[in-house]
């Protein structure tokens, strides 16, 4: 048994209901602030779409992807190293 | 292709941190920062400083927590490790020592729980000895062994050659002050 | 706009030969002394782990005691391994993707000489005592600027080379490459600022902790995941819509997740739930994620089996996935009542830090470090020895942490029940633990022995590499 409770040892319970009503209940002023700042910040976003979506910012997106393949490595071949094999007549 | 503008991009990069930090280190940096101690809460003496300072090198926060939970949530109080703490309970801690693993119990009250100082040295100088199940480090660099012990000497039991140093003096006063046993006076946060 | 396609000439063949070459250098020297940190994490990380075992093993050196070891291991591998090779990749993955050499080539040499430095004065000073017992920010000041030091010199040197790229379209790896580097330091300087104290430095805390993960080592892991998978297989990703979305929604949700390590602590109540919100928002990025990587993979998987890059990539891929769920459901209060303070949180990390972005790095080090060595691997046994070892090993660690540490968390919440008897609880999936640490640090003990060779040209020569019959 670890560290039995001690009879001298006790606290109060006084103020701790108020306390956790006040976590639970309470809105604090720095959540409204941040709930506005958040509307605001969705608002800015939905605009941001509206905006991309009819200029077109977001046509042909997918072409992005093929960059990474050129003449040399050509999308359709698998690249890298494979695991060797050994090379015939080399040595060890 | 949607980076018309390269600056854009920077920006909006910046700009998703820099809010994050605003909201969970600003904004509750400049609601906490006005919190005072709570009243039963006196700062740390020179010994009990330098005892934390043995907490903190040997690491002892890796294992054990110092916040207690409400009720409701998990058993702390119900283990009687304490009333739930609030930020006023932590004003004179630097750096912070809440902890995040209890591989061995919360600490917060162990100075009201367990104030004994031949427990705790004991405990220190070999946890199995107290406590068999235990898997805490044993600290002997802590004690050292002296032929004659001397009545200023802390022996770790009546007759025993090994004695206590200064750091485990320390370390025990440090844990002797881990009590905020005293009611809460003011709703925080 | 449609990307453009890159000029079609002979140049082209050795300009990946001239990339390589200008990569060289700074890539092997942060590549050899991550491994180096490797094994002396992986040393430091078992000792930690049979110290649960054995408390009395090695019990009477001060340095080795498991609240020294246990950050030891933490700063090594985070600062050492991860970063160092983190870095290197993202070297040589820029250079590739803005189709020019590696700039500020003597600042890289610079950085590296200096960042290692750092983490064995760090790591060195945790070892000796002077730890400052805050989770991820345990290293002394001296030894913190030394690492951001470091990382603004490596930071230059990604950004100018930015800057003179020759292609006109950014790939979306670029983008978590260009956006981390710009992050880190931000993130760093503020976190060590000896300024914070009581509840609000466990804020800064976990935001920083959290954030190591949010604006550094997942940005590298998928940043090395969204270039490898498509480009073994040779088939774009699924969705680049979705890549995009996936980008900023994982821009704007990870930096705010770091104070669900706080939960049911003295942090007001209001912080901790936007903490819970934002990990749950991480659903977004995660599933456009998983839908790009893993609707990529299918119908592909027998590139597993020639492929050592994509068999490591695609499992950590995998736990990237498993892991940001498990994260998501593990902020949660009611999950939190159960696990916080127990071993299942240092599982968690492992599938994290570990099974996704360790294995990740192991995949891109297995493409880079031939084409920078120019030199192919000479045991393909030992590849597959090498990733059954840690796959396997990683995978046995998370299932006993998590079953463990949930056992744990039930058990610590019957109040009835003494403490004594949740350790005892424990201790099988302790042991457990153990076992795959050794598992897992036979692997890297395999891949230090193929890595070192890759160094000195040792070993049977291979067939010829495609980049050197490109090259002919």
């Amino acid at each position: 048994m670890i560290l039995p409770p001690r009879s001298r040892y006790h606290f109060s319970y006084g103020h701790f209901d108020t306390e956790l009503r006040y976590r639970r209940m309470n809105v604090p002023p720095a959540t409204l602030l941040l709930v506005v700042l958040s509307i605001c910040g969705a608002a800015l976003a939905l605009a941001a779409f509206v905006w991309a979506v009819r200029t077109g910012q977001l046509d042909q997106t997918n072409a992005g992807g093929l960059v990474i393949f050129d003449d040399e490595e050509p999308a359709g071949t698998p690249s890298g190293p494979i695991f060797p094999k050994r090379k015939e007549g080399a040595g060890l | 292709m949607l980076f018309i503008r390269l600056w854009m991009f920077f920006a909006g990069v910046l700009a998703t941190l820099f809010l994050g930090w605003a909201a969970l280190i600003g904004v509750p940096g400049v609601q906490l920062a006005s919190v005072p101690a709570q009243p039963g809460l006196r700062p740390y003496t020179y010994e009990e400083m330098h005892g934390r300072e043995i907490y903190m090198r040997e690491g002892c926060v890796y294992c054990h927590t110092q916040q207690t939970r409400p009720q409701g949530f998990g058993t702390d109080q119900k283990r009687m490790w304490g009333r739930p703490s609030v930020p006023g309970d932590y004003v004179y801690d630097r750096p912070h020592l809440l902890g995040t693993s209890r591989t061995g119990p919360d600490l917060l009250n162990i100075g009201a729980r367990q104030p004994s100082r031949d427990w705790h040295l004991a405990h220190l100088y070999n946890p199995r000895a107290v406590v068999p199940e235990s898997i805490m480090p044993r600290f002997p660099w802590l004690f050292e062994e002296k032929t004659g012990t001397g009545p200023q000497d802390v022996p770790l039991a009546p007759g025993s050659h090994i004695v206590a140093t200064r750091e485990a003096l320390d370390l025990y006063a440090y844990l002797l002050a881990l009590n905020r046993t005293y009611p809460v006076r003011r709703a925080e946060p | 706009m449609k990307a453009p396609p890159l000029e079609q000439s002979p140049e082209l063949v050795s300009l990946r030969r001239v990339l390589d070459e200008s990569a060289a250098v700074p890539v092997l020297l942060f590549f050899a002394t991550g491994v180096l940190w490797l094994l002396a994490g992986t040393v430091f990380g078992l000792l930690t782990s049979l110290k649960f075992d054995m408390p009395d093993w090695l019990a009477a050196i001060p340095a080795l005691t498991f609240g020294r070891l246990r950050p030891a291991h933490l700063n090594a591998v985070n600062y050492g391994w991860a970063s160092l090779a983190g870095a290197g990749c993202l070297l040589w993955l820029t250079s590739r993707l803005c189709m020019t050499p590696v700039r500020l080539r003597g600042g890289l040499i610079a950085s590296v000489i200096l960042w290692n430095l750092g983490v064995l004065y760090g790591t060195g000073a945790v070892l000796l005592g002077y730890g400052g017992s805050v989770e991820w920010l345990e290293y002394p000041l001296p030894a913190a600027a030394m690492i951001g030091a470091a990382f603004l010199l490596f930071a230059a040197s990604i950004l100018q080379t930015f800057r003179m790229r020759s292609v006109q379209h950014l790939y979306v790896s670029l983008w978590y490459t260009v956006a981390c580097v710009v992050w880190f330091p931000f993130l760093y300087v503020a976190a060590n600022l000896p300024i914070y104290s009581g509840v609000v430095h466990g804020a800064v805390n976990w935001w920083y902790g959290h954030n190591a993960l949010a604006v550094w080592f997942t940005p590298i892991g998928l940043a090395l995941a969204y270039y490898f998978i498509p480009k073994v297989i040779g088939r774009p990703i699924y969705s680049y819509y979705l890549s995009l979305l996936g980008f900023w929604s994982f821009a704007l949700f990870y930096n705010w997740n770091g104070i669900h390590h706080l939960v049911g602590g003295p942090v007001p109540n209001w912080l901790q739930t936007i903490s819970i919100i934002a990990s749950v928002l991480m659903v977004i990025p995660v599933m456009a994620v998983a839908v790009n990587h893993h609707l990529t993979t299918v119908g592909h998987f027998r590139h597993l089996r020639s492929s050592p890059t994509l068999r490591f990539t695609v499992f950590g891929a995998m736990c990237y996935t498993a892991v940001s769920f498990q994260g998501s459901l593990e902020s949660l209060r009611g999950m939190q009542e159960v696990v916080h303070f127990t071993h299942y949180t240092v599982g968690h990390a492992h599938l994290g830090v570990y099974a996704f972005l360790t294995m990740i790095l192991f995949g891109a080090m297995y493409y880079i470090t031939p084409r920078v060595a120019r030199w192919n691997w000479p045991h393909p046994g030992l590849i597959k020895l090498h990733f059954w070892l840690t796959a396997g090993g990683i995978s046995i660690y998370v299932i006993a942490m998590c079953t463990g540490g949930i056992l744990q968390g039930y058990a610590m919440n019957e109040s009835v029940r003494p403490f004594a008897q949740v350790i005892d609880l424990t201790r099988p999936w302790l042991i457990a633990r153990s076992a795959s640490g050794i598992l897992i640090t036979g692997g890297h003990l395999v891949f230090a022995y193929l890595f070192a060779q890759m160094l000195i040209h040792a070993g049977p020569r291979r067939e010829t590499a495609p980049w050197e019959e490109a090259a002919a």
